[in-house]
């Protein structure tokens, strides 16, 4: 028999109600390390480990909630260059600006100092009020 | 054969052909609102860099818990709209529209706390760009993150205004029966929206709030 196109092919049933409930419970697990996690004082590995808590929520709500992990080759493709590119701007733009000269990087960074006389006031309200020159600004 | 062939578009050589087309053009929208988040992204990671410690200090500004209840907000919704597409494939419209209904309500209660907050920031003279007038931190890169923070959380929360609009409309088709176990492209398109705007709240949340803590 010849396919007939306005017949509708069975339908996909995609994740089971049981399977979402139980996703829908680790992503507020996960949320709730995210934010317990956060105050510990992990040094250096603070934001490499809450962007890992980022991407495995986001991965749990982008392959079952968004059925990007029962969706064909080509939304996959779709979303993994997206994905891609946006990681190598950040990463090269990141790269450019961490590896320059210090000198060259505007105002670099200062240290949390603040109050009357600290760097960051001076910086914030400059009290001269003569020009180089010995002139009345 | 019922109702169905009704829904398949001359160009299309069957139904299954449609549907893979309308999904495939949803990722690819997808894609371009993941580039447009990405350039911000890179943004706020340029000047993270550049400015550490004056963007640990500006973070203090943020309302911790508001933006955690938000979280939780956002998480929970998304499996509600999640739950309403399985049960109307499931033949369950009335639930599901139940379903979308209370993931468009706790998209409002994101929105108002959102509102709650940039009042917040707003007495406190916590603002972006020129407007910023707070006493601590007055560091090179404080207002920067302030301006990042109003940029992003502020996209997204248009972003936020769109699918909670796009749920109504939703909502309302589904309880009013016009979605079956066979066509429901529509809410699942919509759905994969909202499920997006979630995603790029996950990662605002740590950049933004957590960095202080």
């Amino acid at each position: 028999m010849a396919h007939d196109p306005n017949v509708v092919e069975a339908e996909e049933t995609g994740p089971g109600i049981g399977l979402l409930l139980l996703v829908g419970l680790a992503l507020l697990i996960l949320a709730t390390a995210t934010f317990l996690v956060s105050g510990l004082h992990l040094g250096a590995w603070h934001t490499p480990v809450a962007f890992a808590f980022a991407v495995a929520k986001a991965s749990l709500i982008i392959l079952i909630f968004m059925e990007l992990g029962y969706h064909g080759g080509g939304s996959r493709f779709v979303f993994g260059i997206s994905v891609f590119f946006v990681l190598l701007l950040i990463s090269f733009v990141v790269l450019d600006v961490d590896t320059r000269f210090r000198p060259t990087v505007p105002p670099g960074p200062h240290p949390v100092l603040e109050g009357k006389g600290s760097p960051a006031d001076v910086y914030q309200t400059p009290t001269q009020t003569t020009g180089p020159r010995g002139q009345e600004r | 054969m019922s109702g169905e062939a009704s829904y398949r578009a001359e160009q299309f050589g069957s139904y299954a052909a449609q549907k893979h087309a309308a999904r495939l053009g949803m990722w690819i929208f997808i894609g371009t609102e993941i580039l447009l988040f990405g350039g911000l992204f890179c943004a706020y990671a340029m000047y993270r860099t550049v400015y550490p410690d004056a963007f640990v200090a500006a973070s203090r500004h943020m309302d911790v818990t508001i933006g955690t209840v938000n979280t939780y907000v956002l998480l929970v919704s998304s499996v509600f709209v999640a739950l309403a597409l399985a049960l109307v494939r499931r033949e369950r419209e009335l639930l599901a529209a139940g379903c979308l209904t209370v993931a468009m309500l706790l998209g409002l209660t994101f929105l108002a706390l959102k509102g709650v907050e940039y009042s917040e920031h707003a007495r406190d003279h916590v603002l972006p760009g020129v407007w910023y007038a707070v006493d601590s931190p007055r560091l090179p890169g404080s207002s920067l993150f302030i301006t990042l923070y109003f940029l992003m959380t502020g996209l997204h929360a248009i972003h936020m205004t769109v699918a909670v609009g796009v749920l109504a409309v939703l909502a309302f088709r589904t309880g009013a029966g016009q979605f079956t176990p066979t066509y429901h492209a529509p809410l699942e398109l919509g759905a994969m929206y909202w499920h997006l705007v979630d995603v790029i709240w996950v990662f605002l949340y740590p950049m933004f709030y957590l960095l202080a803590r």
